[in-house]
């Protein structure tokens, strides 16, 4: 059955002389780029260059069936090539009358014999061994790979024994030099895949056992029961985030084209490129700053489904509150300056050395001192002060801000809490994962507040000696 | 005798013992055929007719293009645009410029091709057959129902003069006409003693105009692209129900053959490779073995045994292969030529 009509109008394109596809409509450029074609490029689609260049050649229009095929389809067409007599360039007009594109042939109903080559293919093997097992020669047709990994290595090591087979039984079989029939194997690592086994002696020209040739037989039914096995087993909940799919699939994807939007957003909002309407550069830099407002939630979320993970850890590394304070100031230097706000910070000579994760604790200074400068009025301070507390050392950061009160003073901690704020560039998320993230390296984060009193946020993590 | 006569004899006796020469490869070619196919005295005929009559349509109407459009006055070429015989056919045929291969290949498949419109005029009427056509015209896909108009339009064209072998030059493949109008363009040339460029420029508007998808083969083989994709005809490929030219056109799109190679199949003895070819593409027994009643022109039967016993996997190789580069296949059919043993 067509899965696309035929189209009313003809498909059209044009030729230039040397054989480009000058202009094309949309179906026939889309099957010129799928067939290695580029815009303004030669024709790339064989059956339609042939019959062009017939034509050419002939000096003659003509009118001839094509089929070509795409990735999901085969098309075919009713092509109808006309020279254009009067036309200085030679160019070439195709018209294509009917556009009957049906799916492809599922590759399900192949001949029986070629679905046992491809079994063959997919399945069967054999292993040459000497007389103490080490692999000679093999040929695992399914697994390329398994050549380079195998040669030379012990049949024993490269398969695990399955029930109801069992490693003795195959060993006691070879010390015996007797034929082994239907062993039950797995691969110990790669594809895992399940196999029969089975094997003979080689006894060289002198007599001499010299070692075993085995067939590998792939084992079908076994596979099949042991995946849906597998696929049977409850998911755990906490894996229902996927290991990579928004830390490292989703989040790249969507870092780099924000990471554009917000460069050029921003430098056509700082009129780097030349004067511009005032109205049109405060559009810009809205661009940028929801720009960066969304990168804030890809790398929140991504970081949450970190955080998530029961694998998830952190590194202990030694290193210093007062310098990871100074270095999460300077970074938000610049936000502070935007709204007059002083950042009052320890003296540097001050030391407070902990374990913790470099990247982890800066994350966290860098959370509680942007949400610090989010939520004072311009001109403040804020105060970041370092304490040491015995097993733990801490450091606080103090805003001039509205308060808390103190029945939300453990809802802020929440996963996409905000409070009821809106529209102010936080993502409800950075709160949660600082907590988590300061758990994880064995420490806390704490809220004392007050309103109409400011909010101090403390950072507790172990302590190392200097 | 006067002398008139005997100058006509002398000339002729001059001509004979040139062309006797050749007696023997008349009688090699008569004496140990190549191929399977018996060629009857009528295609013989009837393949002389058509060529014939192509090479004057063609040369009449370059005459009338060179008179009409580029304004030549030469008389021998107005003649010729005037005349209803041919006249470079003999000049062409002794210079064995009609001999070529695709040129021949083209003959035999039109000659045969009427052979099997004759066949199936014994099995319904013309009108009967025209109707079956019809019921495309209604169909809701615009493209099937405009490529069955075209398509009833080109085969009341062709049959204007029902069992006429008479050739339209709109039919030809352009591969055909191209082989044909240069080598007629010089014979003309030679006859006409004219020597300008008006002949060559009215072969090459010739060419330019010819349109070959007004040609009825090529308009059934557009309708049968477009019906063969209709799921409610999977069963209906049948000469009677699509008429000669959809049929094959669409046995040979299912097949992967070309129309002409199915019809070289049924001049061959029994039509096996029809047959082979029916069952490659999973034809129903009784529609096979109906479908030969139709063509067959020997009396032969197929029986459902022995259609059935014909292995469809193996039909469906050969038919795969038969479908293949038709120049590798020539190649690889010539250097098996002396070992025993190989064939197709």
């Amino acid at each position: 059955m067509p899965v696309t009509g035929n189209l009313a109008e003809p498909v059209r394109g044009q030729l230039d002389g040397d054989g480009r596809l000058v202009s094309a409509d949309p179906p026939l450029l889309r099957l010129h780029l799928h067939c290695g074609g580029y815009e303004g490029g030669p024709l790339a689609v064989p059956q339609l260059s042939n019959l062009c260049r017939l034509s050419r050649q002939l000096n003659m229009n003509l009118s001839r069936p094509v089929q070509a095929a795409d990735e999901d389809n085969l098309i075919n067409m009713w092509v109808e090539i006309r020279l254009q007599p009067d036309d200085q360039y030679g160019n070439i007009g195709i018209s294509i009358v009917d556009w009957k594109e049906t799916p492809a042939p599922s590759t399900s109903s192949q001949a029986s014999g070629r679905q046992r080559d491809f079994d063959r293919l997919n399945g069967r093997g054999s292993i040459r061994t000497d007389a103490s097992l080490r692999i000679m020669a093999l040929s695992m047709p399914g697994d390329l790979d398994a050549v380079e990994k195998y040669i030379g290595q012990s049949l024993l090591d490269i398969f695990d024994f399955v029930e109801p087979s069992k490693q003795s039984v195959l060993v006691e079989s070879i010390s015996e030099r007797q034929p082994v029939r239907g062993q039950h194997v797995r691969q110990r690592n790669g594809k895992r895949s399940f196999y029969s086994l089975s094997g003979q002696p080689l006894i060289d020209n002198d007599g001499l056992f010299s070692g075993y040739r085995f067939a590998l037989e792939l084992d079908e039914e076994r596979e099949a029961k042991e995946n849906k096995d597998e696929a049977s087993l409850p998911i755990k909940k906490s894996e229902l985030i996927s290991d990579s799919l928004f830390g490292s699939q989703l989040g790249p994807a969507l870092r780099q084209p924000l990471g554009k939007i917000i460069a050029n957003a921003e430098t056509i909002g700082s009129r780097l490129e030349g004067p511009l309407r005032g109205d049109y550069s405060d559009y810009a830099k809205d661009i940028a700053s929801a720009g960066r407002h969304l990168m804030d939630l890809v790398n929140d979320l991504s970081d949450l489904e970190a955080i998530q993970r029961t694998s998830f850890s952190v590194a202990a590394d030694d290193i210093d509150l007062v310098d990871l304070a100074h270095r999460a100031a300077g970074l938000l230097a610049v936000k502070a300056a935007d709204h007059q706000i002083r950042i009052d910070l320890p003296d540097k000579d001050k030391e407070m050395p902990i374990k913790g994760e470099f990247r982890r604790v800066l994350q966290v200074l860098v959370n509680l001192i942007g949400n610090a400068i989010r939520y004072s009025p311009d001109g403040s301070v804020i105060k970041l002060q370092v304490v040491s507390e015995g097993e733990f050392s801490a450091i606080t950061v103090r805003d001039q801000g509205d308060g808390i009160a103190e029945d939300d003073q453990q809802r802020i901690f929440e996963k996409f809490e905000r409070l009821g704020r809106s529209g102010d560039g936080g993502s409800g998320l950075g709160l949660f994962i600082s907590r988590r993230l300061a758990n994880a390296m064995d420490g806390s984060l704490t809220v004392e507040s007050a309103v109409g009193k400011g909010s101090t946020f403390k950072l507790s993590l172990p302590s190392r000696a200097a | 005798m006067d002398q008139n006569t005997g100058v006509g004899l002398v000339q002729q006796a001059a001509a004979i013992s040139g062309s006797s020469a050749a007696v023997s490869d008349d009688l090699a070619a008569a004496l140990f055929p190549k191929s399977d196919i018996i060629l009857s005295d009528r295609m013989l005929s009837n393949g002389r007719q058509y060529l014939q009559s192509i090479v004057q349509d063609i040369e009449t109407e370059i005459c009338m293009i060179a008179v009409e459009d580029f304004g030549l006055t030469h008389d021998t070429i107005i003649e010729i645009g005037n005349s209803d015989r041919g006249h470079s056919f003999p000049l062409l045929q002794n210079a064995g410029l009609l001999e070529t291969k695709t040129l021949l290949d083209h003959i035999f498949i039109s000659v045969q091709r009427v052979e099997l419109g004759a066949r199936l005029l014994q099995k319904i009427s013309q009108a009967d057959l025209e109707a079956v056509l019809t019921r495309y015209l209604d169909n809701e896909d615009a493209a099937i129902a405009d490529a069955a108009m075209a398509s009833l339009v080109a085969q009341s064209r062709d049959n204007a003069s029902p069992g006429s072998i008479h050739a339209h030059i709109a039919s030809l493949p352009a591969e055909i006409l191209f082989a044909l109008v240069w080598p007629i363009v010089a014979a003309v040339q030679k006859l006409s003693g004219y020597d300008g460029p008006g002949l060559k420029k009215a072969a090459e508007k010739l060419l330019g105009r010819h349109d070959e998808s007004a040609g009825t083969q090529s308009r059934a083989r557009r309708l049968a692209q477009l019906v063969d994709q209709l799921a409610e005809d999977e069963n209906h490929l049948h000469p009677l129900y699509d008429g000669l030219d959809l049929f094959l056109a669409r046995l040979a799109k299912r097949s992967g053959l070309s129309v002409d190679q199915l019809i070289l199949f049924t001049a061959e003895p029994n039509m096996v490779r029809l047959v082979l070819t029916m069952r490659a593409v999973d034809l129903p027994t009784d529609h096979a073995i109906s479908i030969f009643g139709v063509l067959d022109g020997s009396g032969q039967l197929l029986t459902p045994a022995s259609y059935n016993e014909i292995d469809g996997e193996k039909a469906a190789e050969m038919v795969s292969k038969w479908a293949g580069n038709k120049l590798f296949q020539d190649a690889q059919r010539q250097l098996n030529a002396g070992l025993a043993g190989f064939s197709d």
